[in-house]
């Protein structure tokens, strides 16, 4: 499928992606990366740019960038190079960004997900390491500016791609993808908000076949919301100038949550020399190969190859597979259930269904799901050996779920939700329901199947709820023909 | 007498460091540097400081000689210095001292304030070779967790080798590059050094460096780059010289930086910075770099060690000269007119051959 023309127009997007590892130390100094800490108080004298301090890599960052290297397919640079870029700001202590211009860390890869049914896949240019600079703080003291250096030398890992998105949709789905990866296999928290998991948009649009347009950086996407508003945003506005025949410069502009737009910030005339120079303090960043097999060994299984594995395993659907491998805790809490009860498509319906319904009501993570896999299985088991009906066993998961019980077979004695599965009983309520339905019979027997529908309905009133749905069916067909 | 002093630019909780610099007056470190650690654990603690030129950035010759004179005066037995780009060695060198520098990578700077990072070198100017084998066994050590360009090698006593024979070694003599008036001709104090180690039984061999005449140039350059970079961090935002009464955040930077570095120091920065510039990084920063690569890989092929030419190199001691040791990051000792140039790690015999000069000479 070629990609949607937006009045003519197609859309290039590439991103840029900064995922904060999670590392317990920076990425240069000692100092704590904990989040939410009093200003200032996790900035060490290299954090601050002490005189005399130096920088000293953090393997455990470097370990983090050849996991995601490995999990995206990359080539794992054998040998990288840091350099300084410099510009002056209050939050950067040392006057340059440690990054990695020339040589980074992880080279190429890519990233395939699912829009709708088709699979993309977007290719990698490159990861590289990085330190972040420390935070500004404008609206706490009046005329005065608060710097916050306690993220002064976190880990970064900048993630690069082609310009291979072709819509909004698609450039969202990429994003959360490259999410659930760097979640699935642990080097960032992915917590947007926070900004571990900070996302650049470059957008352009053409006229197919022209060379790529003028292309303008989304900044502070900082949910997939905003990210996809953001960009539609921008598209239109840029198809709205070229139709106006008005030309636009590179530049840089700031997604506003409040006002859905976006504004410039800088232009490529106002962009900065960063005059970037090898570190000298910092030797090339050597890896050896017995590194990369040492943390190819800690690799999880990844969610494309788990979700095929689901598929193989249990008969699953593609669409079930690619639904549960979201994250790691929804993939593992489905496979115990489906342990617990034996019936992997009936876990798989549930763990999709009224467990994610829940989770996202109440904007919960799997980590604070409130029925545990063992319950659930139990419920299953349940409904598969006829004791109670699906919808009684929802009224079941609403009392696991809110903590009224947590046995499930007390709670369907208690409720008294178990079917009736006792062929005399049901036959006297089926003959008792004949005999005050007349006209229905003679509907049914006249050819119309809604009337027979009727009977089981008026059969299941009678028993309250409780008749096995089935057993009713098999029951009054035998008796009417 | 003092035992030891240092250059204000080495940190220490006790002492200020302002690096001579207003930008950094009344700076007083919470941490000490890695080399005045190990004296002090070694029982060779630093009794004060002395100050050279800015940021110890070579720039004022008469402030780059305090350090020796406080050793030539008798105000101390011995001072820590920042070599740099050699200029305490030829201080030293021209009153009749010895400087020793080792290796780059054997001395942390970590707490060393940072000049030129791939020039910087603590470096000891002392009476005597002895003393300074001493002193550089003591301050040598790795220090992985504060510097990533210290070198991972077990401490070593610099001094195993002094007063033995230095009969059967080569002592490789500098041949001037041709037509070129860069310091390499031989004047009386290398013929001299020179007739006084072949007497003790130095083979001597010619060594020829065709970039050698290039070296101080371009130290100079690489030097101007790196401490433009390093002397970014001195905005006035959070320690150091701070402007008062500023309208903005770009005259906060324009004014404290104006105002705190001295005149030589801001012309550097420009010449750093300009050679750094997008466009002429290519044409100075790394056409420098590969300079400076050029001549390394001459004197480490006339030094190599095992398959080297010559075990130690004999130099004149002048400005040209003083800066070529640093070209390869190898280990020098200046004397009184003359440099001896070592092969990589190999301090202990490089010691060994300037002490058997600096005996003979007595």
């Amino acid at each position: 499928m070629t990609a949607p023309l937006i009045h003519g127009y197609e859309v290039v997007i590439g991103f840029e992606t900064h995922a904060q590892l999670a590392t317990h130390t920076k990425i240069f100094s000692r100092a704590s990366t904990a989040f939410g800490a009093e200003p200032n108080t996790q900035a060490s004298a290299g954090c601050l740019a002490l005189p005399g301090t130096l920088p000293v890599m953090n393997r455990e960052a470097v370990t983090c960038a050849i996991k995601l290297g490995l999990a995206l397919g990359s080539h794992i640079a054998p040998r990288s190079l840091f350099d300084r870029k410099h510009y002056f700001y209050p939050d950067l202590p040392h006057g340059y960004q440690i990054s990695q211009l020339d040589i980074p860390v992880v080279q190429g890869g890519e990233v395939s997900f699912y829009l709708g049914e088709e699979k993309k896949t977007v290719r990698l240019v490159r990861a590289h390491l990085e330190a972040d600079a420390g935070k500004s703080i404008h609206d706490e003291f009046p005329s005065e500016t608060g710097i916050d250096l306690n993220r002064a030398g976190m880990p970064l890992l900048e993630i690069v791609t082609e310009p291979d998105m072709r819509s909004s949709a698609e450039a969202v789905a990429y994003a959360k993808a490259l999410h659930q990866i760097v979640t699935w296999i642990g080097v960032c928290d992915g917590n947007m908000q926070e900004g571990s998991f900070r996302c650049d948009a470059n957008v352009s649009v053409r006229k197919p076949g022209q060379p790529l347009g003028t292309r303008r950086e989304i900044k502070n996407l900082n949910s997939f919301r905003n990210m996809q508003i953001a960009i539609d945003y921008e598209i239109r506005w840029q198809i709205e100038q070229l139709e106006d025949g008005l030309s636009f410069a590179q530049a840089t502009v700031l997604f506003d949550p409040d006002t859905g737009e976006t504004r410039a910030m800088r232009t490529k005339e106002d962009a900065a020399d960063y005059r970037y120079t090898p570190d000298p303090d910092l030797p090339p960043l050597v890896i050896a190969p017995e590194w990369v097999e040492q943390v190819k060994a800690t690799l999880p299984e990844l969610p494309s190859a788990m979700a095929a594995r689901l598929v193989e395993q249990y008969g699953l659907p593609e669409y079930d597979a690619t639904t549960l491998t979201q994250s790691q805790a929804m993939a593992a809490y489905f496979e115990a259930t489906a342990a617990a009860c034996g019936q992997p498509k009936l876990a798989s319906n549930w763990v999709m269904g009224e467990i994610s319904r829940r989770l996202n009501a109440e904007e919960i993570g799997m980590d604070a799901v409130q029925v545990s896999s063992a319950q659930l299985g139990q419920l299953i088991a349940r409904i598969s050996d006829g004791t109670i009906s699906n919808n009684a066993a929802k009224q079941v998961f609403e009392a696991l779920w809110s903590g009224e019980g947590s046995d499930v077979d007390a709670v369907i004695e208690a409720k008294g939700l178990k079917q009736m599965n006792d062929t005399g009983a049901l036959e006297a309520i089926i003959d008792e329901v004949l005999a005050n339905n007349a006209a229905n019979i003679e509907q049914y027997k006249a050819g119309k199947d809604k009337a027979f529908n009727a009977l089981v309905g008026q059969v299941m009133k009678a028993s309250k709820g409780k008749a096995n749905p089935a057993q009713v069916n098999a029951l009054l067909k035998a008796k009417l023909d | 007498m003092k035992a030891l002093i240092h250059q204000d630019v080495f940190v220490h909780p006790q002492f200020d460091s302002p690096a001579a610099s207003a930008m950094l007056e009344g700076y007083r470190s919470p941490f000490i540097a890695t080399v005045l650690q190990r004296l002090a654990d070694a029982g060779i603690p630093t009794e004060g400081t002395v100050a050279a030129s800015e940021f110890g950035a070579g720039l004022d010759s008469s402030a780059d000689s305090a350090p020796a004179q406080a050793v030539a005066q008798g105000q101390a037995a011995a001072v820590l210095v920042n070599d740099h780009l050699g200029q305490m060695r030829l201080a030293a060198s021209a009153q009749g001292l010895c400087c020793a520098r080792p290796s780059y990578g054997r001395a942390s700077r970590y707490g060393l304030i940072a000049s030129a990072s791939s020039f910087d070198q603590a470096a000891v100017i002392t009476r005597t070779v002895a003393e300074s084998a001493r002193l550089l066994s003591a301050l040598c050590g790795a220090d992985l967790e504060h510097d990533a360009t210290s070198l991972n090698l077990p401490e070593e006593d610099f001094s195993r080798l002094l007063g033995q024979d230095v009969k059967g070694l080569k002592l490789g003599i500098l041949t001037p590059s041709t037509g070129s008036g860069h310091g390499g001709e031989e004047d009386s104090a290398t013929t001299a050094a020179r007739q006084a180690l072949q007497a003790q039984g130095m083979q001597t061999v010619a060594i020829t460096l065709p970039h050698h005449a290039w070296a101080a140039q371009v130290a100079n350059l690489l030097a101007a780059a790196e401490l433009s970079s390093n002397l970014v961090r001195y905005d006035g935002v959070r320690y150091g010289h701070r402007a008062k009464d500023v309208d903005d955040l770009q005259s906060l930077y324009e004014r404290s930086r104006s105002e705190g570095f001295g005149a030589a120091i801001q012309e550097r920065i420009l010449l750093g910075t300009h050679m750094l510039r997008e466009g002429f990084y290519q044409r100075y920063y790394q056409q420098a770099q590969k300079v400076r690569r050029l001549i390394a890989n001459e004197l480490l092929a006339a030094l190599g060690g095992q398959t080297g030419q010559c075990d130690v190199l004999l130099t004149p001691m002048n400005a040209e000269l003083a800066a070529l040791p640093t070209m390869a990051g190898l280990p020098a000792v200046a004397l009184p007119g003359i440099q001896l140039i070592g092969a990589g790690l190999q301090e202990a015999q490089l010691l060994q051959v300037a002490q058997a000069l600096q005996a003979s000479v007595r």
